[in-house]
């Protein structure tokens, strides 16, 4: 797992000076939000299924040992093969031994979180394997080497005439027009259907693992993932190991809250459970089924007081929902998993001391833990990874120094009063009484912004007079 | 640095399994009676409807087509009114499902052709195992008789079911092939299909027909097939 960019705040800075970017986000943030509420208005005891979901994955993650190993035995029962890897390194090497050994040149994939956070692509690159993204928007951010800015919409930071002009370079289908949306997906369809028939190997994520059947359960909208699994001769499922649940019924709590947290619909367009390889030459599908899980801190995060996060689904909510990821996308935060989960999630598995400003891109408005489907109490996690990047003494000189100034003054009340009411009066003189633009702000980050001038009295004192008459 | 896969997934899982064990408390199955009791939905709107009218409001949600037909015989002459109107080549890929090879596609001006045939402008029937009515799917089942590709790489998606085959809700579903996992039928893959494929990676504008069919019709039969 790669953080590229330096850090959160020249991630943010860039983003903000991004027109293109902040138009295309702001409209499918707001779209977004308003399939959420529709979806889970279209339920009426969603808080029920809410629960019901969390208490699925809490009771499978207290067992999970018990529950990969059932899956395990139930996979090769069925005539597939199941490979542990315990870091990142480990499932590429798994993924390009599997290739290897069938001779493979050609992998088609459908989208998979976990192998953006093993960086797969390269590897399989590397030896020699030609790579193609078929979701429709990795597959443009991939022709654009670039890395998704949206776990939904990958590609949300381009405009049509920006994806037109890819196809024109990377197609070699002589002159034509894609001046709208419809002949743009269309050329899309027709270039990746031909990716697809060549396929040696298919490699998709996995949205659970039933251990009952040890099957895998796919979703998608497209239907990519499924021609993913389908034609190629070889089907390799990646996924990380707290994916699992007991049963087919568990699966199907997850899905009714899954959709509905994501785009609104009660279901995905394809919903599919893959178990094994084809049954014989008559069926169509793979001849070999493989299943890769990926530890990559997990079991570390489960035995310590992040537990929680690892009932996150990759809905992708919280970050639609929150106003920090809101303004900069999902570049700024240079991980693989970005907004509120990805803030928590990206510093236990690469250290606070390489990802430890994420925790602070919250503004502590609390709506992710309303709107996460799984009842993950994220801004909880957060103030703990600051409380611990704190106490290891991390973090930027002048934010400590800073800080500990605030921490003196707030525990000694006298003088907080005293201190609050001198700085505003002291901001107040320096606006001169005005809205203003706040210089410095706009200069380290180039945001224009106007703050009302403070009105002389900070909020404590009327407060204090109020209860002295009282 | 390992010899094999095999060895690297060993090792693996060995501290994997050790780190999960040291952390987790030993509790003897069976587990599943901690499991919560599965929670359904409860619709905010039209859920007491009939399962015939629900399925027909859901379906047309995810803009999907339901026509109701007299009998098997009629599905040849609908499909083909429908393909000579999209303009499309007429001919449906089938696999090997005897009753639906037997249908008069002939005399409707149809040939059949086999699933490994087919084309992007293609169409294809396949014969579903149920349709769930609070979602507006419908579950198809892997095997020779209606393969997977029929419902992923045609153009134009046609389902046929028995009326009798919509169930209410979705988690109907489970009682329906989990005695099919358990008498050991695989079932290498079951598709629980809403809709037409869609996209709305391109400028957050949703667009039909990604890369599985643009259209997807469930026709409904009475009577025996």
């Amino acid at each position: 797992m790669e953080k590229n960019e330096k850090d959160f705040l020249h991630g943010a800075s860039a983003a903000m000076a991004d027109k293109q970017l902040q138009a295309n986000l702001g409209r499918l943030m707001m779209i977004l939000r308003t399939m959420h509420s529709a979806g889970v208005g279209s339920a009426a005891n969603f808080e029920d299924l809410r629960r019901c979901a969390s208490e699925v994955k809490r009771h499978t993650l207290e067992h999970l040992d018990f529950y990969l190993e059932t899956f395990e035995k139930k996979v090769i029962e069925k005539g597939g093969k199941v490979y542990y890897a315990e870091t990142c390194e480990d499932l590429n090497s798994i993924v390009v031994e599997i290739c290897r050994r069938r001779g493979a040149r050609i992998a088609v994939k459908g989208k998979s979180m976990v192998s953006e956070e093993t960086g797969l692509n390269r590897a399989l690159e590397k030896a020699g394997i030609e790579v193609t993204e078929t979701d429709m928007g990795e597959y443009i951010v991939q022709l654009a080497h670039e890395r998704p800015s949206h776990l939904v919409g990958p590609a949300i930071h381009k405009n049509k005439e920006q994806i037109a002009d890819l196809f024109m370079k990377h197609h070699d289908l002589g002159p034509r027009s894609l001046d709208n949306i419809p002949s743009i997906v269309a050329e899309g369809r027709k270039v990746l259907r031909e990716k697809f028939i060549k396929a040696d190997v298919g490699i998709t994520g996995a949205n659970a693992l039933i251990a009952e059947t040890g099957s895998v359960l796919l979703v998608t909208n497209e239907g990519n993932g499924d021609l993913c699994s389908t034609l190629p001769k070889v089907h390799i499922v990646v996924s990380g190991i707290e994916k699992v649940v007991p049963r087919l019924e568990d699966a199907g709590a997850i899905l009714r809250v899954l959709a509905r947290s994501i785009t609104g619909q009660a279901m995905s367009c394809y919903t599919s459970i893959f178990t094994g390889p084809r049954e014989g030459p008559e069926d169509a599908g793979p001849e070999e089924f493989h299943v890769v899980l990926l530890d990559n801190h997990r079991s570390e995060i489960l035995a310590g007081e992040f537990r929680d996060i690892l009932r996150c689904i990759r809905c992708s909510s919280c970050m639609n929902h929150c106003p920090v990821f809101g303004v900069t996308g999902g570049h700024a935060y240079g991980s693989v998993y970005v907004g509120p989960m990805g803030s928590v999630l990206t510093p236990l598995m690469e250290g606070m001391r390489e990802a430890g400003d994420l925790p602070d891109a919250c503004c502590g408005d609390d709506r992710c833990a309303e709107v996460c489907p799984m009842m993950i109490p994220l801004p909880d996690l957060l103030r703990r990874l600051r409380t611990r990047k704190w106490n290891m003494g991390i973090g930027s000189r002048p934010l400590k120094w800073g800080l500990s100034a605030y921490m003196k003054t707030a525990l000694r009340p006298r003088l907080f009063h005293a201190a609050s009411g001198a700085a505003a009066v002291l901001a107040s003189m320096l606006q001169g009484g005005k809205k203003r633009p706040v210089s410095s702000l706009n200069r380290m980050h180039g945001i224009k912004t106007h703050l009302p001038s403070p009105q002389g009295k900070p909020f404590f004192s009327p407060l204090g007079r109020k209860r002295r008459e009282l | 640095m390992y010899e094999t896969l095999e060895a690297l997934s060993r090792e693996s899982r060995n501290r994997i399994m050790a780190r999960l064990k040291q952390t987790l408390a030993v509790v003897p199955p069976p587990l599943a009676l901690e499991l919560p009791d599965i929670v359904k939905p409860d619709p905010a709107w039209g859920g007491k409807d009939d399962p015939l009218s629900l399925l027909r409001v859901s379906m047309m949600r995810m803009k999907g087509d339901l026509t109701e037909l007299e009998g098997a015989d009629a599905i040849p002459w609908h499909v083909s009114k429908i393909l000579e109107a999209e303009g499309a080549p007429m001919e449906v890929a089938i696999g090997s499902d005897e009753g639906l090879r037997s249908l008069p596609w002939d005399e409707a001006g149809l040939s059949v052709i086999d699933p490994s045939g087919i084309a992007s402008e293609s169409a294809g029937v396949s014969r579903a195992l149920c349709a769930v009515a609070e979602t507006g799917s419908v579950v198809f089942c892997s095997g020779s008789a209606n393969p997977t590709t029929v419902n992923f790489m045609v153009k134009y998606h046609f389902a046929v079911i028995r009326r009798e085959q919509i169930v209410p809700s979705f988690e109907d579903l489970w009682g329906i092939i989990r005695p099919r996992y358990m008498e050991g039928d695989r079932m290498r893959a079951v598709n629980i299909i809403s809709g037409p494929s869609a996209t709305a990676d391109v400028e957050a504008t949703l667009t039909v027909g990604a890369h599985g069919p643009c259209r997807f019709e469930l026709l409904l039969i009475d009577g025996q097939f």
